[in-house]
């Protein structure tokens, strides 16, 4: 321990490069966990500041059963509202509704109903309302005012006649609920008393949390709220779940495991640095370890000095990389924050995300991820000491003595016959091969790995991935989500029959200004029930159409995208007349990510079942070509057919998406026109309107938080790294520096030292930038392969990191000239003579 | 007299006030070409700092040490680096071989700094004269303390420099080995016309020696 202590101090400069190794592992083990938590908590916060935070809804709960579900232990929050007690009249349009309601405090709360001013109602003649409602019915009033309503009570038989009525304004709330595109359904609340009066049996929603959620997963969640319906009855149709709150709140085991694989990395990188310069060290106090022995010190002393030594720098290092750490992790979530771009749609999110974390809305640091990272630390330091550790361990005595610098197990050499300053360094190089060859290697790992990221980075971009997602300029697209029990409207069967993006809507866009024109693509939900021969059963066939639309997706192609359908098949051949029959369809490559173990190729025949409505018809389907489309031509729907094939299997409405190609690259105005038209257009679906120019703006915003945190986390990577350079060389100049005054005794000028010094070093760089490079790019272009293979980020083309290489030999050379200059400095500020009589 | 090297009012001092060492205390000295000088003196005495300062090894506080009319220490140092391989041969107590290089590398090593050929026959010749051409691919480590100082001054005399500065070469060896090694230098000095400039404990090295120059405390106090 003392002796270590000693050591520590003697062996300074190593140390303290070590030391900087530590701090800086120590600070990425530190920094990638804590943002990474930071990000989920402040997304957590945003989802709960502003979706509803209840867990899950039971509807037609009478009073006695409220009072009996609400004992239940596993309920933490409750509340209730109840059902719509009338509907005001006089609504500029027929979609808009306003519902009337009574909401409780604690309900209120749960579904953040924000009242901006007041409180709720509990007078009989009191009420709450949003300012966008007395918009819509033009009353102005405030806090205290009396407004006259029209409204007609919600009976078992409908709407019953239209009355009024004097409500005193008690507060106002806020409606702009972010989440709502279209907002098309309003409410104003009020009292219990008014409830009582005109319905005195009334049944009500019953809002509620179950118990603690910190630890528990989707599932668990959903199974506990299952427990309780099947406790009090519910039936299935009165509940559901807040499947947004529910999902945001959900933690990814997926975003556990890549911080988990970060910080493997960064392990790694810090593990194979600290066991290098250890390594490289190490044989400069083989003599010091050997006379130690020769005084009597044990194996196991030994090692306990190696490690003690360690171990004590670490405790200096680690505690100042959480320092650092600390320093740094607020600037590191704003600068991600803000390296997403402000122009994008996720501008405000982020905006809001910067908030959060400004206002101290979540807590920024957590004590395990400093104990985590102080644990990980001096795991790292312990393995990457246990190779020196077995050296020290075991040194010789007379090994030791005869020891001169550089072990070599020949006698004789034949040597050359001339000897300048390049054979000079070469012998050092050649001496020390294995100690030349782990810094090397140690170096070329962080290399390799910034080559294959940045290969993969360099064949992300933009323009392509937008290009790859995105037809036209602008984009309707309906939006479907399947079996979303509060809205089975939103399932592709409802949307059909009464599709907003009809014949009517696609001439309207095409005659707008700037318009060129309108391409419409469909789909059909179909449900592969066999290939081939494989025959299923009737049983089994009536299986599959009971548990509906679970399967594919045909694509129906508009007649402009032609030569790109026939241009993208890999298998077999097709032309677009073939598939305008409805009886042939492309299979895109993705279906067999999708669905690895059918056996289908060019020539199969299908026997689906084809969804149309409510309707559900078999069909036969002959695959003649295979094909590898980008997503926008498909999107996502993976057996393609042309446009004209697609709607002759369906009698409703199947168009899924307008693209409409513009003579203008943006324009703003033409953007809000479809907007607002969609607006106007009477629909109750969600449409999608999206602009080239927003899909490239998030595409791009996305991907420089991606670029961004990479070269970050690479930077600092490479200094890990590159502390493996400075020790390696300052290591051979430091045991060299009595040879070096030898050299310069006999006549060296101190330029040959120090082009001796570059010589040397430019082999390292050499060395590591082959091994970097030449390894680096044969994986980066694997990954990229397989990124491809797997549609990852969008990726299409191959495109080398040409920026990144040159980055990395420029940023490698300077330093290490950088480094030759400083050691050749920093050797003739000792005195030749000096260093003549240094011996140890 | 004939003096190749001239030393005029060299000071050197190390430390200060209590622990002031005067190392080298206003010495003047010259040293004739061609001849062998020997310097003597008790241990500490200031002898090898001398002897560093002479072949500009080591800077002075003040004076002056002009080699064949040229003043040491006002070139620049990698003229002097330049002067040192041309014109001064060392020789070390302690050897000071390049452990990478074999015996052979090691001779020509300051040949090939001053980017000059090696003439094989010369530098076998001199590796025979002392000895150590059978030797000649062996690594230093391989070799015993007399063979290693022999290689140390083959590498000394095979750019043939005017002057050989040696720091007690024999200090390491036993004594019949050491009268070897001084003959073998004897001889080559002689051969080549060389002048020869020796730190010694020795006393019948010293005898050999055309002058004694005996150093006390830095200073000189005797000259014969
Ligand atoms: N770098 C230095 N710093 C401080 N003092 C020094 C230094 N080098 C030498 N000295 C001192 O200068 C004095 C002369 O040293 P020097 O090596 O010249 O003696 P020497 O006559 O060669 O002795 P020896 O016969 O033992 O080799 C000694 O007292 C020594 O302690
Ligand atoms: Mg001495």
């Amino acid at each position: 321990m003392r002796i270590a202590f000693e050591n520590m101090k003697y062996h300074r400069s190593k140390n303290i490069l070590t030391g900087i190794a530590i701090v800086l592992t120590t600070l990425l083990l530190f920094l990638v966990p804590t943002v990474g938590v930071d990000m989920i908590l402040a997304q957590y916060e945003m989802t709960n500041e502003n979706y509803p935070t209840w867990h899950a809804c039971f509807s037609d709960v009478d009073q006695q059963s409220v009072h009996e579900i609400s004992l239940h232990h596993d309920i933490k929050a409750w509340g209730v509202y109840s059902d719509e007690i009338a509907s005001i009249s006089h609504l500029p349009d027929r979609r808009t509704t306003v519902g009337m309601y009574y909401i409780d405090e604690n309900a209120a709360e749960l579904n953040k109903v924000m009242i901006i001013a007041g409180k709720l109602p509990e007078k009989e003649n009191e009420i709450v309302i949003s300012k966008e409602v007395m918009r819509m019915l033009h009353i102005d009033g405030q806090v205290g005012d009396t407004i006259t309503l029209p409204y007609q009570m919600m009976t078992e038989n409908g709407l019953d006649y239209r009355q009024e009525k004097d409500f005193v304004i008690s507060g106002l709330f806020d409606d702009t609920f972010p989440t709502s595109v279209f907002p098309t359904m309003y409410e104003v609340f009020v009292s219990d008393a008014f409830l009582q009066e005109v319905n005195a049996d009334g049944h009500y929603y019953f809002l509620f949390q179950v118990g603690d959620k910190e630890n528990a997963t989707l599932e668990e969640i959903k199974g506990r709220i299952n427990h309780i319906a099947e406790r009090f009855h519910i039936l299935e149709e009165n509940y559901s779940y807040n499947q947004n709150y529910l999902f945001a709140n959900y933690v990814d085991p997926a975003i556990a495991a890549t911080i988990a694989v970060i910080m493997m990395i960064i392990m790694i990188a810090g593990a194979v640095t600290i066991y290098s310069i250890y390594y490289v060290s190490m044989s400069q106090r083989i003599q010091e370890f050997g006379r130690l022995r020769a005084i009597g010190a044990s194996k196991g002393q030994l090692k306990r000095i190696v490690l003690w030594e360690g171990m004590l720098v670490a405790l200096i290092a680690a505690p100042m990389g959480l320092l650092v750490g600390t320093v740094l992790t607020k600037p590191v979530l704003y600068f991600f924050a803000h390296s997403t771009g402000q122009k994008s749609d996720m501008a405000s999110m982020i905006e809001l995300l910067y908030q959060i974390i400004r206002e101290g809305k979540i807590t920024v640091f957590h004590w395990w991820i400093y104990g985590l990272a102080l644990l990980v630390t001096f795991f790292t330091v312990y393995i990457s000491l246990i190779k020196p550790m077995r050296i020290a361990g075991g040194v010789s005595v007379i090994e030791a003595l005869r020891f001169t610098g550089n072990r070599t197990s020949q006698r004789k050499r034949k040597g050359r016959e001339n000897i300048g300053i390049w054979d000079l360094s070469m012998n050092h190089l050649s001496g020390n091969r294995r100690k030349s060859m782990v810094t090397i290697l140690s170096m070329s790992l962080t290399g390799v790995l910034i080559m294959v990221v940045s290969t993969v980075l360099s064949c992300t971009s933009p323009d392509e991935m937008t290009e790859e997602s995105f037809l036209g300029e602008y984009r309707l697209m309906n939006i479907i989500s399947e079996g979303d029990k509060e809205h089975p409207e939103w399932s592709w069967s409802e949307i059909v029959k009464n599709n907003p993006l009809d014949d009517r809507l696609k001439e309207q866009i095409a005659a707008m200004d700037g318009v060129v024109s309108v391409d419409a693509f469909s789909h059909v939900d179909i449900d592969i029930l066999s290939v081939e021969k494989e025959i299923l059963t009737d049983e089994e066939i009536s299986d599959i159409v009971a548990e509906g639309n679970n399967g594919e997706d045909i694509c129906g192609i508009p007649e402009s995208y032609a030569k790109e359908i026939e241009k993208g098949i890999i298998e077999g051949s097709a032309t677009y007349e073939d598939l305008k029959s409805g009886e042939n369809v492309i299979l895109d490559k993705l279906f067999f990510v999708w669905n690895p173990e059918l056996d289908i190729s060019v020539g199969s025949t299908l026997k689906v079942a084809v969804h149309d409505g409510d309707r559900t018809y078999m069909k036969k389907l002959n695959v003649i070509a295979i094909s590898d489309y980008r997503s926008a031509l498909h999107n996502w729907n993976c057996l393609i057919m042309a446009k004209q094939g697609a709607d002759s299997l369906c009698e409703n409405n199947i168009n899924e998406m307008f693209t409409i190609n513009a003579a203008e690259k943006y324009n703003k105005e033409l953007d809000d026109k479809l907007k607002q038209m969609l607006v106007d257009v009477d629909f109750m679906y969600g449409v999608d309107v999206r602009s080239r120019q927003s899909e490239y703006d998030i595409n791009k915003s996305g991907l420089t938080l991606i670029h961004n945190g990479s070269y970050v986390f690479f930077g600092i990577l490479s200094v890990i790294c590159i502390m493996n350079l400075v020790n390696t060389m300052l290591n051979s100049v430091y045991i060299r520096k009595k040879e070096f005054g030898m050299l310069q005794a006999i006549g060296m000028t101190d330029r040959q030292l120090q082009i001796m010094l570059v010589e040397e070093g430019l082999f390292y760089t050499l060395g590591t930038l082959f091994v970097t490079i030449g390894v680096g790019s044969a994986l980066g272009y694997l990954l990229y392969v397989v990124a491809k293979e797997e549609y990852i980020l969008g990726i299409r083309s191959y495109s080398y990191p040409v920026q990144m290489v040159c980055i990395i030999v420029a940023v490698l050379t300077l330093i290490q000239i950088f480094l030759a200059l400083v050691l050749g400095k920093s050797v003739k500020k000792e005195s030749l003579i000096d260093r003549i009589r240094f011996s140890e | 007299m004939n003096s190749i090297l001239e030393v005029e009012d060299l000071v050197k001092y190390y430390g200060k006030d209590d622990s002031l060492v005067k190392a080298v205390d206003h010495t003047s000295l010259s040293i004739e070409r061609g001849k062998f000088t020997a310097i003597v003196g008790r241990s500490g005495s200031g002898k090898s700092t001398l002897l560093h300062i002479l072949g500009g090894l080591d800077y002075p506080d003040s004076g002056q040490v002009t080699l064949d009319g040229k003043e040491l220490f006002s070139l620049k140092p990698d003229e002097l680096a330049k002067l040192r391989r041309r014109k001064i041969g060392f020789i070390f107590q302690d050897y000071n071989l390049i452990p990478a290089l074999n015996v052979w590398e090691n001779v020509v090593l300051p040949l090939g700094l001053d980017g000059k050929k090696v003439n094989k026959k010369e530098v076998e010749k001199i590796l025979d004269h002392i000895g150590m051409l059978d030797k000649a691919d062996v690594l230093p480590e391989k070799l015993s303390g007399g063979q290693k100082q022999r290689t140390a001054i083959a590498r000394a005399l095979v750019t043939r420099p005017a002057v050989i500065l040696a720091d007690e070469p024999t200090g390491n060896l036993d004594s019949h080995t050491g009268l070897e090694v001084m003959q073998c230098l004897k001889n080559c000095v002689k051969e080549y016309g060389q002048t020869l400039v020796m730190i010694t404990h020795d006393e019948t090295v010293a005898q050999m020696a055309d002058h004694v120059v005996v150093i006390e405390d830095g200073k000189v106090v005797g000259f014969s």
